[in-house]
């Protein structure tokens, strides 16, 4: 999986076409997606389920790839 | 070969003679021989540079030689060579065979002397030959000549051996004649064999002899000699004066004085070497104590032990001591004493005095002065002096005045020797010419001048006044300059300007640092002023001449007035330069003319620099070439780095004009120019091509056009794009047709808005131009730029990326035909393309799908790109 954090959140690489640089790029292919400046996404290893709590990703650019990692994160009182 | 004789057993010739060979006249060789024919056989025989030839051997060789041909004979010993020669061949050689002696005439007995008999064997190949021999000879030699009594029988006798005669002759002496008869009276004794002297008759004395005894007059002369000596005495005497010889050679002895000579010293005197005898004497020359020249005699005197010379007496040679003849010499009179102290103002009568009376007053008035002042020349007066006549000097005189207003002020009022305002002042410093005493030439002169309209200006002149008739100027000027302070060594003491005259020339030579600087040049050949000069002459230049002038407007002005040597303005202006020509001196070829001169109509002045000169100068030609060159290299003197850039000839009457390029010939002008005649590129080889380059090459034109006198037939040019285009008629149907590419294509316009002329000569747009589709096969994955009339066949392509031009016109279209695979065609194009409407369009975005082919055409709306899809299942 190709992605690319904007504005902290996590795009995936995928859809019909690809917008970049000027140039409207359909049925892209990896290296388009790359050129685009997606990353390999590394999924982190999930937390078991916490009464009250919910998984919470937590995503990090090193420069080489994304990495997806997980946290608990108290469940509101309202969504419960 | 050699006979090996010793000179013993030479044979002698006698040079000059015909030579006596033993009393024969001639030498004979046998020759004898068992193998070779003589008979048929020749030989030489040189001796003593003459060579001798013989034929028929058989009886051998008869050798004599002449008187003339001995007389050629060196002196010495010789050897003969012989040669022997058949029919054909020399066949045998014999060194020194004849052994020869040449002397000169021979006087005794000796003769000749004949060798020994001997015989020479000719080998050849181990084999005796021939034989050669000399005959012997019988050799005579006169022995003793005795004389024998008279009566007796004259003898010859043979005392030596048979081939070597030696005689002894005896010759008889002759018969004791008969007495002769009585001979004549004898003569009177002649003296001189002239007069006859007969004593007895002129003075009555007879000599005669009587055996021994000799008588004058009778008298034996013993007695009268005897009778002579008894008269002398023994004493001279009153009676008697005849000398007595004691008393005589006593007085010689002893009386005897001889001058020796005059000497400068006692010790010169002393010194002489030559004879002395006592009572010699001398003078010794001195001065004595009042300055008269004496001479102290001294006589030689043996008397002392050794001998020596002793003063007698000192002698005057003038009644008048020196002071008298001082006072003799002086001219001074009486009335000349008598006016010294009496009356001051007559000393100038001391002038009739003669010169040494004078230097002994002025020595006699300088001691004086020597006691008031101290040495030297100075002015002691402030008072004005008048000097007349010349004043003399031995060292240099001084005046000194270190006040700032002090100098020495020269010079005075006109013909005058005071000062008064406003009056003509005239000075002048004068130096002695070398071959005229009383001729001057003048250092410095000064004047004070009248100038036109009042005032006067003072006037220095170096070298003189040119209107003074009585002193020459110099022939040269030096101004020197000391390269070290207060120097007085010649070489540090530099010309720096040296103006000079050499025969009719006249130069200024400036120098820097003892070097003469390259500008010297005739004075009359110089510019010196910066004002105008009038040159009216012709001036020539024996060296390279500068002009320089490193301001900013400085420059050579050549040219003034028109007929006239000033610079006025409004006034045309006319200047030339020219060289001279070759064949005539008084032609000049003029290569820059200068003009102003506005024309009939009245159109401005202008200035017009004609290189080669003006048509209308009718007195100096014009270049037959003009050329200009350019250096490759900064300051090169290189000739292979002066190019040649333009070059303007004429050949007989035609003209050429030739611009160049690094030596090859350019096209330069913009301006039409006629070509009369054929001309030609010759293109050497392929890498030589004719280019016709616009000067941007993007911008589409016409390059090279074709017309008549009706206009634009047609024309070569350049599109824009890859190809050029061309322009022409087309025959067949009376219309201009625009081909592209080459003759055979198509007529297929390609310009945006191609035109043509048409057989009227007007230009006019194309209509029925069409415009050719390009079709451009596409690679996969490929990315281009679409152009205009053009279809992109790609095939099945798993990614295409497209670019759009810019600056299209509404006529842009293209078109993509490309299938897309089982995987999708990776379709990349600008978002600024807006694909309007189609298969597998949305959101006028177009995604190919996959298996599927799509034809896709895009074209420029005026505003911006849009593209329809029609997909092909």
């Amino acid at each position: 999986m190709l992605g690319k954090l904007v504005d902290g959140r996590l795009v995936v690489a995928s859809g019909k076409y690809l917008e970049y640089n000027g140039m409207i790029i359909t049925n892209p292919r990896e290296e388009d997606w790359r050129m685009a400046g997606y990353k390999d996404v590394i999924d982190g290893e999930h937390l078991p389920e916490k009464e009250g709590y919910f998984e919470s990703p937590v995503y990090t650019d090193d420069g080489e790839v994304i990495r997806i990692t997980y946290e608990y994160k108290e469940i509101p009182d309202d969504d419960l | 070969m050699s006979c090996g004789c010793g000179d013993t057993n030479r044979i002698t010739i006698v040079r000059g003679n015909d030579t006596n060979f033993n009393g024969q006249n001639f030498v004979h060789l046998n020759i004898t021989s068992d193998v070779w024919d003589l008979s048929t056989m020749k030989a030489t025989i040189a001796l003593g540079g003459i060579t001798k030839t013989f034929e028929d051997l058989s009886n051998g060789i008869d050798l004599s030689y002449t008187a003339a041909e001995t007389a050629k004979m060196p002196f010495g010993n010789i050897d003969g060579v012989l040669k022997v020669y058949n029919a054909t061949e020399q066949v045998a050689t014999i060194e020194s065979l004849l052994p020869f002696r040449v002397i000169s005439v021979v006087h005794g007995n000796a003769i000749a002397v004949t060798p020994a008999e001997f015989n020479i064997e000719v080998k050849q190949g181990g084999e005796t030959v021939m034989n050669i021999g000399i005959e012997a000879g019988v050799t005579v030699e006169v022995g003793t000549t005795t004389t024998l009594p008279a009566g007796s029988d004259a003898t010859v006798e043979n005392v030596g051996t048979e081939n070597h005669l030696v005689l002894n002759f005896g010759i008889p002496e002759g018969e004791q004649g008969e007495e002769g008869p009585e001979g004549p009276a004898g003569q009177d004794a002649k003296i001189n064999g002239t007069n006859t002297l007969t004593l007895a008759a002129t003075y009555g004395i007879t000599f005669s002899q009587s055996g021994s005894t000799a008588t004058i007059s009778g008298k034996e002369i013993t007695d009268v000699v005897d009778g002579i000596s008894a008269l002398i005495p023994s004493q001279a005497s009153e009676q008697n004066q005849l000398a007595d010889k004691n008393f005589v050679n006593s007085s010689i002895a002893t009386n005897t004085a001889n001058f020796i000579g005059t000497f400068n010293s006692l010790a010169d005197l002393e010194a002489y070497s030559g004879p002395l005898t006592n009572n010699d004497y001398a003078f010794v020359v001195g001065t004595d104590e009042q300055g008269n020249t004496v001479y102290d005699r001294y006589k030689y005197t043996t008397a002392t032990t050794p001998a020596s010379w002793v003063f007698e007496y000192e002698l005057n040679n003038s009644s008048f001591t020196a002071n008298q003849w001082a006072a003799i010499n002086s001219g001074a009179t009486t009335t000349n004493i008598g006016q010294i102290g009496t009356n001051t103002t007559a000393i100038g009568n001391l002038s009739t005095l003669t010169t040494e009376a004078k230097n002994n007053l002025v020595a006699a008035i300088n001691e004086l002065d020597s006691e008031k002042q101290p040495a030297g020349n100075y002015v002691t007066t402030d008072t004005a002096q008048t000097i007349t006549g010349e004043k003399t000097t031995t060292e240099p005189f001084v005046i000194q005045n270190g006040e700032e207003v002090g100098g020495l002020i020269i010079g005075a009022d006109a013909g005058e020797k005071t000062l008064t305002d406003n009056t003509r002042k005239m000075f002048r410093m004068l130096s002695p010419t070398n071959e005229d005493s009383d001729f001057y030439c003048a250092d410095i002169s000064f004047d004070t001048i009248a100038q036109e309209g009042g005032g006067t200006k003072n006037s220095v002149s170096i070298g003189g006044r040119k209107g003074d008739p009585s002193n020459t100027a110099p022939d040269e000027f030096n101004i020197l300059i000391a390269t070290e302070h207060n120097a007085t060594a010649s070489n540090k003491k530099l010309v720096l300007l040296r103006m000079t005259k050499d025969g009719a020339d006249f130069r200024t030579q400036p120098s820097y640092n003892g070097t003469n600087l390259a500008t010297s040049t005739d004075i009359a050949n110089m510019v010196t002023t910066n004002t105008a000069q009038d040159i009216t002459e012709t001036k020539t230049f024996k060296a390279q001449q500068r002009i320089q002038s490193g301001q900013s407007d400085g420059c050579l002005v050549v040219g003034a007035d028109a007929s006239a040597t000033t610079l006025t303005n409004g006034t045309r202006k006319l200047g030339r330069m020219v060289f001279p020509t070759n064949e005539d001196i008084t032609l000049n070829c003029a290569f820059v003319s200068c003009d102003t001169q506005g024309n009939s109509s009245g159109s401005p002045i202008l200035n017009c620099a004609e290189f080669g000169g003006r048509s209308g100068d009718r007195t100096s030609t014009s270049p037959d070439v003009l050329s200009f060159t350019v250096a490759t290299e900064h300051n090169t003197t290189d000739s292979a780095k002066k190019k040649l850039v333009l070059n303007i000839d004429k050949t007989s009457a035609n003209f050429t004009v030739e611009p160049r390029y690094n030596n090859s010939p350019l096209v330069t002008t913009d301006t039409a120019q006629t070509i009369t005649g054929l001309k030609q590129f010759d293109v050497g080889s392929v890498t030589d091509t004719l280019v016709v380059k616009r000067a941007n090459s993007t911008t589409a034109g016409t390059a090279i056009r074709f017309e008549n006198n009706s206009g634009v037939l047609g024309g070569l040019g350049y599109s824009g794009g890859a190809l050029p285009y061309c322009t022409g008629p087309d025959n067949s149907s009376n219309k201009i047709i625009v081909r592209c590419g080459q003759a055979s294509s198509p007529a297929v316009g390609n310009t945006a808005t191609p035109v043509y002329v048409d057989s009227n000569g007007v230009a006019q747009t194309c209509t029925d131009v069409e415009t050719k589709t390009t079709v451009v096969a596409l690679a996969d994955a490929s990315t281009i730029t679409l152009a205009s009339n053009t279809i992109y066949n790609g095939g099945t392509l798993t990614a295409l990326t497209i670019q759009l031009p810019s600056g299209v016109d509404n006529a842009f279209t293209s078109e993509i035909d490309f299938t897309s695979g089982s995987t999708a065609t990776t379709f990349s194009y600008p978002n600024t393309l807006k694909w309007i409407e189609g298969d597998d369009v949305d959101n006028q975005v177009f995604t190919p799908d996959v298996n599927k082919r799509y034809i896709c055409m895009v074209i420029w709306d005026g505003t911006q790109y849009v593209g329809t899809v029609r997909g092909v299942e």
